[in-house]
């Protein structure tokens, strides 16, 4: 198909009710062109089979229909992952690996000395350790954001 | 036009953040639509409910990738035609056997439709044809397959596919030629007769 022709195809194949004479006259003289838009045209035709000339709606209750579905399927997904094999071995892994760390964890401070845990939190005037009494620690935080305004 | 400003896509953004009434409001605003674009493919009532809840369903549970490059009937659309054909593959309704040969009434349908032939006879099974357009449009690429669709099952311009797709017009252009030339090889490579149905 020529340019000329191919350019304008949808204004042709959409039943421009006039094409210009140009076009027109490629037309007549061009087989090649003429027979291809013929081809087009009854392409175009077999697929307007597929419209639907009434307006459709649903049967009342449709929204719920579909909400009901989400629900059916979003619980389905659930247990699909629940139960993929991929899902069981990585769990089993994941907790074979946290089962690991809480052992490191318990094993290093059994023989680490008492540490100050908290000392790193102490950074202002308060000389005071806290993490001795709760009711203080509380009162001492308090003041804190009590006094932090600026 | 930007399809991120407009009140559907306020819509979008409140389902994305989970508003179910937003979600439900967008079920109602295009079940007429959905059902109308299965019914013309399939032409099955009971079928448009099953079909049409699957694609709410898709609507719901991928808008969170809706990206606002089209417009959200346009992607709706899109996924309405794809729960169509997947349900063709699936039950493979009157036969619709989409991997195989055309059978030598469509063979003689192709045929009849080839250019230059000026005696073609009336083609006046609808039905037939309505097949026969579903097989050829199966073996093009989805989006070329929506977008011949919408242009002429939809029966939307140039201007509103560009609109619509947030495609250019040229683009749209030398998309819809493609398809259609790939459409029209297709028909032409299997309305040749196989071996066995060459004879008469
Ligand atoms: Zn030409």
């Amino acid at each position: 198909m020529h340019e000329l022709i191919r350019e304008r195809l949808e204004e042709l194949l959409s039943g421009a009710p006039q094409p210009e004479s140009g076009l027109e006259q490629h037309l007549v003289t061009c087989t090649e062109c003429r027979d291809e838009l013929a081809a087009f045209r009854q392409q175009s035709a077999l697929l307007k089979t597929l419209r639907c000339a009434e307006a459709l709606s649903p049967a009342p209750g449709f929204y719920a229909r579909v909400w009901e579905r989400i629900q059916l399927q979003r619980s389905a997904s659930v247990w699909n992952a629940l139960l993929d094999p991929g899902f069981a071995w990585r769990l089993a892994l994941g907790s074979l690996a946290a089962l690991l760390l809480m052992g490191a964890f318990v094993a290093m401070n059994e023989k680490a000395p008492p540490a100050p845990a908290v000392t790193a939190i102490v950074v202002d005037e308060q000389p005071q350790e806290l993490g001795l009494d709760p009711e203080r620690d509380r009162d001492a935080v308090l003041v804190t954001l009590a006094t932090y305004r600026e | 036009m930007d399809h991120r400003t407009s009140d559907e896509a306020e819509l979008v953004r409140r389902v994305q953040a989970g508003d179910e009434a937003a979600f439900r409001e967008i079920v109602e605003r295009y079940q007429s639509k959905v059902f109308s674009i299965i019914y013309g493919i399939l032409r099955s009532h009971n079928d448009a409910e099953d079909i049409a809840q699957q694609v709410f369903s898709k609507v719901y549970f991928s808008i969170k990738n809706f990206d606002f490059r089209s417009s959200l009937l346009t992607w709706i659309y899109k996924i309405t035609v794809n729960e169509c054909y997947d349900y063709l593959r699936k039950r493979k309704v009157r036969k619709l056997v989409y991997e195989s040969e055309f059978t030598e009434d469509e063979s003689q349908r192709l045929k009849a439709g080839e250019p230059g032939r000026d005696q073609a006879p009336p083609i006046d099974d609808v039905l037939a044809r309505r097949d026969l357009a579903l097989k050829l449009l199966a073996r093009l690429p989805a989006e070329e397959r929506d977008l011949l669709l919408l242009k002429e099952v939809e029966g939307h311009s140039i201007e509103e596919l560009a609109e619509m797709t947030g495609i250019n017009e040229n683009t749209i252009k030398v998309k819809l030629f493609r398809a259609r030339q790939k459409l029209f090889k297709a028909a032409q490579r299997l309305a040749r007769p196989t071996p066995g149905m060459a004879a008469g």
